[in-house]
């Protein structure tokens, strides 16, 4: 049972640290388009 | 007479048993068109692996050479990571980078075989190791059960290939179970009016290659060898090394991969309850995988305006182009003008990000 709880952690911890890159990720986007806008 | 024969006296039942997994490997491939450049590849080696005393395998055996130096050493699965991100274009992504979510959300299959393995009694390492068959992305199921349970790579790469090959079977049952029709016919606002300038096209793979690798350094040779893949596409000055990596490096690693990948399914190695228990758990990855997606985009619906179409978020793991596709197709069948295929393609691409990010991570908790 201690592999299993181990596992609980790392999937919390893992999914918390998917969502936080991708969240940035997500900010780096928005600030490069802005940024850098296509020239019309 | 008897060094005629001494094949045929040394071939055993379970050696016959994996000519027939290999024949059936094939046989997908060929007829029923299931990952065909893998899985017949991945068939072939397991034949030439399984004929006794196989001068293919063995010490100077050219698949173990293959073996040794190109899966040890993780050379193949980043050859392949470059020609991956050869044939990307992040542009649908780009114009609609809230789709990134769904890349993240679509990843909770993993870490939930993952869990699930760890209760059947296998150690986290290896337990890890079958979790990321949820990747839905070969290169990346490679790359870490190599690391982790290099004696289970063979089970891995078979069920990672054969699931990929079979979403349009998997994801649309787990999709009506969990979308009401009302949901499937939810059009989404198409947000393809951004224009995306070079500049960010070429500063996306170079900055999100830093921060990833800032974050998570294991992940490095991973993300960083994709993202180089996709300069090169996209710097618009290297057209031909960006041809020749979406198709002659493409192929050769894949022919070579696929072979090396078979020539480890050995009887001894592969004819064991752990690699039934492991393809029936990277199903589940898939499974979950789909359902973390749906899920998450019908949480988020709870809360936006513009309501979005949950079946997106299953496009959300990494086997692309197949479940944008499958995605649009039920759409379709729900309400002939839906068209949300954009959207699923933007969610399938971060799908690919997400599962990278997911191996790495995998690599940086597991200890």
């Amino acid at each position: 049972m201690d592999v299993f709880f181990e596992a609980i952690k790392i999937m919390v911890q893992g999914m918390t640290g998917i969502f936080l890159a991708i969240s940035l990720f997500y900010i780096i986007i928005k600030l490069m388009v802005r940024i850098f806008p296509e020239e019309k | 007479m008897d060094q005629l024969f001494y094949g045929l006296k040394a071939l055993s039942f379970s050696q016959i048993v994996m000519f027939i997994i290999g024949g059936i490997l094939i046989y997908l491939a060929i007829k029923k068109e299931y990952e065909p450049m893998l899985l017949l590849p991945i068939g072939f080696g397991a034949i030439l692996a399984n004929i006794p005393f196989s001068s293919a395998i063995g010490e100077e055996g050219f698949l173990t050479l293959l073996f040794k130096s190109g899966i040890l050493t993780e050379l193949f699965p980043i050859l392949i990571f470059i020609a991956v991100g050869a044939m990307i274009d992040f542009t649908p992504l780009l114009q609609q980078p809230f789709m990134l979510f769904f890349g993240a959300a679509a990843q909770f299959g993993i870490f939930f075989t993952m869990a699930m393995a760890a209760l059947f009694g296998f150690d986290l390492k290896e337990a890890a190791s079958i979790g990321i068959i949820g990747a839905a992305d070969g290169p990346t199921s490679i790359y870490v059960a190599t690391k982790f349970a290099r004696h289970l790579l063979a089970p891995i790469s078979v069920a990672a290939y054969s699931y990929m090959s079979l979403v349009p079977i998997i994801q649309p049952p787990v999709i009506k179970l969990l979308t009401t029709p009302a949901e499937r016919r939810i059009h989404m606002r198409p947000e393809f009016n951004v224009k995306i300038s070079k500049t960010v096209q070429i500063l996306f793979p170079i900055v999100i290659t830093i921060i990833t690798g800032i974050l998570a350094p294991i992940s490095v040779a991973l993300v960083g060898s994709l993202m180089f893949g996709n300069l090169i596409r996209v710097s618009g000055v290297l057209d031909r090394l960006s041809k020749a990596a979406q198709n002659e490096l493409a192929n050769l690693v894949t022919l070579l991969l696929g072979i090396t990948i078979g020539s480890t399914m050995t009887a001894e190695q592969f004819l064991n309850p752990s690699t039934l228990l492991i393809i029936a758990m990277g199903l589940v990855a898939f499974i979950f995988d789909t359902a973390g997606g749906v899920i998450f985009a019908k949480i988020l619906n709870l809360f936006l305006k513009d309501k979005i179409n949950p079946m997106v978020g299953a496009a959300g793991i990494s086997a692309f182009p197949m479940s944008a596709r499958v995605i649009q197709k039920i759409a379709q069948q729900e309400d002939p003008s839906n068209f949300v295929l954009m959207q699923a393609v933007g969610a399938n691409v971060a799908g690919q990000i997400g599962s990278i990010i997911a191996g790495g991570l995998i690599l940086t908790l597991v200890k």
